[in-house]
This record gives structure tokens, C-alpha cells and sequence, in this order.
């Protein structure tokens, strides 16, 4: 099974540096780096799972592309995402890194939100419609109509949905703290290494061809390689 | 609790509990109230009053858990998105609560002549509005039953959930345990009121089938779960249904759920079937009392063993060939 682990900063820093030099050296990264401009349209038409490289409009459904081999755990996009979103100490963030063991090799660090899914059950089940698919595919919640009720964390295939003390919180592409729909959000702007990339999901795909698509019932707009 | 389901507490749990027990008791009181008649009016109307209090309690209990239940309480909004089994699950149990209540003036002594001071066609409507309002009322009872499984089967989340025999477990478990609180009510009123004893076998006939279907929908449940796991999801599910029979939940699964919530009534049942009519009634009232100690823990340890499963694993494990 998984587990998350949190690294102390020590570490975090050495690891840092480690990468910093890896990059330095130019080996390891391919940094997508999509600038998109205000005309990114709403359009919630849905990608079909396993359309890998098929072309699609450039105005469709943002996602992340994560590369766990380039991740250090350095923890830059989980401390991004506290700082933007101005997230308390004492509530967990948005974004997890979650370290996958393997046998005989190092683990394998990936980092995760929500995967801003084609067909989000955290939407359908709401009971109060407090949660809405909208510009650029994004997922995202209405805190003043959330009642609280928790359905949404167990109808999420991820675990995503979390909980302070108004409502629920969880990842909306940044677009709480003023990143336009489809403009590159402060997480996928930390990681020093190429190890996660954001954008329209047929650009990612265009790229990096060779991604496996996560897959569960939702259709989640995540995608390792 | 650790490796347990926790973002539910234990008001979910009691609110499909009692919401099943209510409803199902309805549906007994009911099938008394219509064989019957006048000679069990006391059984029946305490026993559709104690419904309309499950269900009530149940919705407090589902508001108390929500993070702002006031605004929660602002149903016309906060139960406004007709996507989710939440919204209809509400209005379905609140509609319950309502026609419960019509139903238990229709058929209370006091009430209805209450009603009549006011409203002079009353009386003579009472036979046929109380016939028609029990219909309707069985029918929403048997939803509200379904739903309390059809809430938890549409969390696609929970593997464990997320198979429609959940709903056929807590449709029959609701039946079941709402038939043990018609069997409470009824051994309180005992004196007063004798029951026939067709409408008697007829309770310990259903107990007997509702035990014996219970137990093979849960065996298919945990066997479905259980086996090789080659997915994400069949694991999470594989894993829940291990806590149960053989994992931190085991004990209450087959001490409370399996020996004091079905084989408990089974046997209770059968000998009441045996029995002379004064020792049956104590025989009923002990497996009554142990079908509720047993569904309301089967609601506990389905919501406990509710594990997410972590899909991302299966495409890390694709990624790594
Ligand atoms: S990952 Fe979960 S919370 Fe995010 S959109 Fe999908 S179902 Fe909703
Ligand atoms: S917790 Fe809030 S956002 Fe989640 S399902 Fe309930 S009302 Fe909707
Ligand atoms: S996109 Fe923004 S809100 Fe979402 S995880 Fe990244 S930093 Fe947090």
C-alpha cells in the first residue's frame, strides 16, 4: 500500500540541492511550459479514457502529467500550494506527494490533487450542487453553499475532498488565488524537476505520448509517465 | 480505529440504521394494522409513532454531522442537486415523516375525533384515507429503506459500497429490524391487546425469510469482495471485506452481526413458531431485541470498513511495466 511521507526540512533541502545540480547538469527535464491566454473557452466536453495523443481542440480539459521518476519529495509543490492558497499550518494541504515502495529499488514519490475528473462523482453526489465543472474543465467548490455533509469525499475515487471548519476544500487550479483557467497554477510552477507539468490534456499528451492514463470511473485528468 | 473509514462518524451510521428500522417498521405496522384492524389500533399507532421518531432522530442525527447544520436545515438549497441520492434520499424520508404522521392521526382514536371537530367529512373519509395514506406510506417506506443502501452504493469511491447488494442487505436488514420493533411494541401491549395468531406467524414467518435472505445476501457480498485482487479497487474491496470476517471488525461481525442479529431471531423465531402463545411472546421480544442489536451493528462496521482504494497505484505499477 501507499504511504505518505513528509521529510524533514534537512532533508528536503539536501534533496533540493541534489536536484538543483541534476538540473543544472540539464538531464533530466522537460519542462512544459504553456502559456494560455484569456481565451481559454469553457468546454466541458470529456476526454475519452485512452485517447492517448488523439488530436483535440486546444480549449479542452486541463490536467496534470506527473513524472514520479523526477520527483525528489523536495515537498516545493505541496509548500506552493499552502502558501497561494493561504492554507493554516494546522490544515492539511491540497496537494500530497505519496511514496510508492518498491522492491529493491528506491521508492517512487508522486504528487497529487484533484484530478479535476471528465465525470466527477464529487459533483454529482453534492446535495447542495456546491460543486461545479467549469472553465477549462476545472473542478471546483462554492464554499457558501457546501453544507458539510462529506459525500463527496466518499463518492472521490482519490481521497481528494478535505475539510476546515466552513466547508470542504480541495484544489480548483488555483483559480481562488487568481491564476486565469488554463494558466500554469503555483504547484506545477515550484517543481524545479520536471516532475510535474500542467496543462490542456491533448497538449500533454501531444509531448508525452507515451502517458498512462490514471484510471477509475471518474475519468481523471491525471496522467503518469 | 486505525485502517478504518473515519470521515463518517457514527451518525451516519445510526441515521441509515435508524432510518431503515423506521421504515421497515413501518411496513410491519402496517400489515398488523390492516389484518387486525380496531383490536390491535394500540400496537399499530405506538408502532408508526416510533417510526416517524426513527426518522426523525435519523435526520438530526444526519444534520448534527454536517459542518454548518443551519444552513443544512435550508433543505429547498442545501438538498437542491438531483444528481445525488442525498437530495432524494432527504425528501423521501422527510415525505415519510409526513405521511407516517397522517397515517397515525387517521388511525388514533384521539386524533381522528380531534380532526372530525374541525373538519366534519372527516369521519366518514377516515377508513378510506387511512387505506390509501398506508399504501403510499408502505411505498415510501420501502424507498427510504432502499436509499439508506443506495446512498452508500453510489459512492463510487468505496468499493466495499459500491455494489448494489448493499442495498439489497439494508432493504432486507430494514425490514428485518423493523419488524423487531413491531414485535417490542407489541409485547408491551400483550395485555391490552392480544394479537390473532395468523398475524403473529405471519411476523415469524417474515423474520425466518428476512433472516435467511439477509444471510445469503451478506455471504455474496463478502465472497464477491473477497478472492484475488488484480485491480486498485478489487484490493480496497478485498481488504474491507477481510476487516469484517477476519480483521479488527471480525468480532462484532460474528458476535453481534451473525449469532446475536440473525441466528439470535432465527431461533427465536422458530421456537415462538413452536411455542404456546405466553412463552412465544418473551422468545419474540429477546430475537427482536437481538435483530436491532445486529443491524444496527452491521450499519457500524459497513460504514468502519468502508476503505478508499488508491487507483493511482495500478497506473504506477503500469508505468513501472
Ligand atoms: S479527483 Fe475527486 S474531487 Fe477531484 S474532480 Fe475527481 S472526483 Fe472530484
Ligand atoms: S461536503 Fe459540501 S461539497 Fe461535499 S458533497 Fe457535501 S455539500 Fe457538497
Ligand atoms: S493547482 Fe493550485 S490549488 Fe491545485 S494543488 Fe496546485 S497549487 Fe494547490
Amino acid at each position: 500500500m501507499s504511504k505518505t511521507t513528509l521529510l524533514n526540512r534537512r532533508e528536503a533541502v539536501k534533496m533540493a540541492a541534489a536536484g538543483a545540480l541534476l538540473a543544472a547538469s540539464g538531464s533530466c527535464i522537460v519542462v512544459v511550459q504553456q502559456a494560455f491566454g484569456d481565451d481559454v473557452q469553457a468546454e466541458e466536453e470529456p476526454e475519452k479514457k485512452g485517447d492517448v495523443g488523439a488530436p483535440v481542440a486546444v480549449n479542452g480539459q486541463v490536467g496534470f502529467l506527473v513524472k514520479p521518476k523526477n520527483c525528489l519529495n523536495c515537498q516545493a509543490c505541496v509548500e506552493a500550494c499552502r502558501k497561494f492558497n493561504k492554507i493554516p499550518d494546522e490544515e492539511p494541504t491540497w496537494r500530497r506527494v505519496t511514496k510508492y515502495e518498491r522492491d529493491g529499488e528506491a521508492p517512487l514519490f508522486v504528487s497529487t490533487s484533484c484530478m479535476h475528473c471528465a465525470d466527477p462523482a464529487c459533483a454529482t453526489v453534492c446535495p447542495a450542487g456546491a460543486i461545479t465543472k467549469g472553465e477549462a474543465g476545472i473542478v471546483s467548490v462554492n464554499p457558501d453553499r457546501c453544507i458539510g455533509c462529506k459525500y463527496c469525499y466518499q463518492a472521490c475515487p482519490f481521497s481528494v475532498p478535505q475539510y476546515n471548519s466552513q466547508s470542504m476544500v480541495k484544489c480548483d487550479c488555483c483559480l481562488g488565488n487568481g491564476v486565469k483557467p488554463g494558466e500554469t497554477p503555483h504547484c506545477a510552477e515550484a517543481c524545479n524537476f520536471g516532475a510535474l507539468h500542467f496543462g490542456i490534456v491533448a497538449d500533454l499528451l501531444e509531448k508525452c505520448p507515451d502517458a498512462v492514463v490514471v484510471d477509475a470511473s471518474t475519468a481523471p485528468s491525471l496522467y503518469l509517465a | 480505529m486505525e485502517g478504518l473509514q473515519v470521515v463518517w462518524g457514527w451518525q451516519p451510521a445510526l441515521y441509515l440504521f435508524l432510518g431503515g428500522m423506521g421504515a421497515g417498521a413501518f411496513v410491519a405496522a402496517m400489515i398488523v394494522y390492516f389484518r387486525e384492524g380496531e383490536k390491535c389500533r394500540g400496537t399499530a399507532v405506538v408502532s408508526v409513532l416510533a417510526a416517524v421518531v426513527c426518522l426523525v432522530v435519523g435526520l438530526l442525527l444526519l444534520l448534527s454531522e454536517l459542518i454548518t447544520p443551519l444552513r443544512g436545515m435550508m433543505m429547498w438549497q442545501s438538498f437542491s442537486n438531483f444528481t445525488s441520492w442525498m437530495t432524494f434520499g432527504a425528501w423521501i424520508v422527510f415525505a415519510a415523516v409526513v405521511v407516517f404522521v397522517l397515517v397515525a392521526v387517521c388511525m388514533g382514536k384521539r386524533s381522528s375525533a380531534l380532526v372530525s371537530k374541525v373538519w366534519k367529512g372527516f369521519e366518514g373519509l377516515v377508513p378510506k384515507l387511512a387505506r390509501i395514506l398506508g399504501v403510499v406510506g408502505v411505498a415510501l417506506g420501502l424507498c427510504v429503506a432502499a436509499y439508506t443502501g443506495i446512498l452508500l452504493m453510489s459512492a463510487p469511491g468505496v468499493p466495499l459500497w459500491n455494489t448494489p447488494l448493499l442495498p439489497c442487505l439494508f432493504t432486507v436488514s430494514a425490514l428485518d429490524t423493523g419488524v423487531a420493533l413491531v414485535e417490542v411494541v407489541a409485547f408491551v401491549f400483550r395485555k391490552k391487546e392480544d394479537m390473532g395468531e395468523g398475524t403473529a406467524k405471519i411476523l415469524e414467518i417474515a423474520v425466518v425469510a428476512l433472516v435467511v435472505l439477509e444471510l445469503a445476501v451478506l455471504a455474496l457480498l463478502l465472497t464477491s469482495m473477497l478472492g484475488e485482487a488484480d485491480t486498485a479497487v478489487a484490493a480496497a474491496a478485498a481488504q474491507s471485506a477481510s476487516i469484517l470476517v477476519e480483521g479488527q471488525l471480525a468480532p462484532f461481525f460474528w458476535g453481534l452481526v451473525v449469532a446475536v442479529g440473525l441466528a439470535l431471531p432465527l431461533v427465536a423465531a422458530v421456537l415462538a413458531f413452536v411455542l404456546k402463545s405466553k412463552k412465544a411472546g418473551i422468545t419474540s421480544l429477546v430475537g427482536a431485541i437481538g435483530a436491532m442489536v445486529g443491524g444496527c451493528t452491521l450499519r457500524f462496521i459497513i460504514i468502519l470498513a468502508g476503505l478508499h482504494a488508491d487507483p493511482v497505484m495500478g497506473a504506477v505499477a503500469v508505468l513501472l511495466g
